[in-house]
């Protein structure tokens, strides 16, 4: 009998040992994910003509200066003015500055043109991310030129590329005359992974 | 076997007094008593991950319109008695970039956890994480069941927002954040 009771008793023990377990607290765990992509936006150039000096008008994306030549010397007239983007980049990224043609050249000239110029330097300085880089267009060869600076952390807000011609400043040496004609030069903003 | 032993000894010995008054029978009363103790029991996940998928607008950067109701369930959950029923909710922080982010940008996003299926009220929580990743605090939600329960709980991923209204959100393929449920029995 004394057997039988303890084979009860222990088999009571077993049975209610898992509900003591049980009344811990019981936690399920959930994750949730995601992703946000690299992403880059740029917009239009704004410039404020009124701030400026020598700028006739700016249309889009293109920037019509008043006069490139001055009267007297028909050499470079100073000329400045400055552009903004608004911006963004959500990661490490790069801001890239390029001259197409490193300088203002004369649309369609050819040949020499001895004791005239035919191309205009100018410096451009800007600054982004709070980064600062500058692009010096010398107008010695027609070949693009860039400038790029890194930015190690996302940034927002406008990027500002001051542009300035010096008086006098071409080619063919300072103050000499310019080949009369239009001139041209294209830029590019590039915003994208390092 | 012992009790038919002991009334075949019973009849051998005494069948002189089958004309005798009859006998009460002998009994025995055994009680078996047992218990049971309050206890719940959390099923199992049908995922153990929501995924919220693109997090951003990629015209700006900002945080995208979250489309329909992510979620998850817990199948074979169980208390036995009454029991409470909690949800926590940490911010989907990007876990590849480190330090704070500059000003306009968040690593972090926050949203409401939603439990449904274990009775009534529904209880939610909702993250409140800052720009730069951390949960500003501890909070929880939850609420009482009176009556043993045993049923299918769903948890739902919903308002999710920006810590500050209009930030971008920092670049990384793996924002995480963590929901809690916890099944507590009545004591």
């Amino acid at each position: 009998m004394r057997l039988t009771r303890t084979a009860l008793l222990a088999a009571v023990a077993l049975l209610a040992a898992p509900l003591a377990f049980a009344q811990v607290p019981q936690k399920a765990t959930i994750t949730a994910t995601g992703s946000a992509a690299q992403i880059c936006t740029l917009g239009a150039p704004q410039v404020n003509v009124g701030a400026a000096t020598n700028v006739q008008s700016v249309s889009g994306s293109t920037v019509m200066l008043s006069d490139l030549a001055d009267d007297n010397s028909f050499s470079t007239k100073a000329t400045d003015f400055t552009a903004t983007f608004a911006a963004m980049c959500n990661f490490n990224h790069k801001l890239t500055v390029s001259s197409d043609y490193n300088g203002l050249w004369l649309v369609g000239g050819i040949g020499t043109h001895p004791g005239f110029a035919d191309a205009v330097p100018y410096q451009a300085t800007f600054s982004w991310g709070g980064q600062n880089g500058s692009l010096t267009a010398t107008a010695a060869s027609e070949s693009e030129v860039d400038s790029p600076i890194d930015v190690n952390q996302p940034a927002a807000g406008n990027i500002v590329i001051h542009f300035e011609v010096d008086q006098g400043a071409t080619n063919g040496g300072n103050g000499v005359p310019l080949v009369a004609g239009t001139y041209q030069d294209i830029l590019f903003v590039t915003l994208g992974a390092q | 076997m012992r009790n038919q032993l002991l009334t075949l000894a019973a009849a051998v010995l005494i069948p002189g007094l089958a004309f005798a008054s009859p006998v009460a029978p002998a009994t025995a009363t055994v009680t078996l008593t047992g218990s049971i103790g309050n206890a719940c029991h959390m099923g199992d996940l049908s995922s153990s991950q929501i995924s919220v998928g693109t997090l951003t607008n990629s015209s700006d950067g900002t945080l995208a319109a979250i489309s329909g109701s992510p979620n998850t369930t817990i199948t074979g959950s169980w208390c036995n008695v009454g029991s409470k029923i909690t949800i926590s909710a940490l911010p989907m922080v990007a876990q590849g970039y480190s330090g704070s982010p500059p000003s306009g940008f968040t690593k972090a996003v926050n949203y409401t956890a939603t439990e449904s299926g274990w009775g009534a009220p529904t209880p939610s929580d909702t993250s409140q994480g800052t720009t730069s990743g951390a949960d500003s605090g501890s909070h929880s939600g939850s609420a009482d069941v009176g009556t043993a329960e045993a049923n299918t709980i769903t948890v739902t991923l919903s308002n999710f927002t920006a810590p500050v209204s209009g930030s971008r959100l920092v670049a990384d393929n793996n924002y995480q954040g963590t929901i809690t449920v916890t099944l507590t029995a009545a004591s």
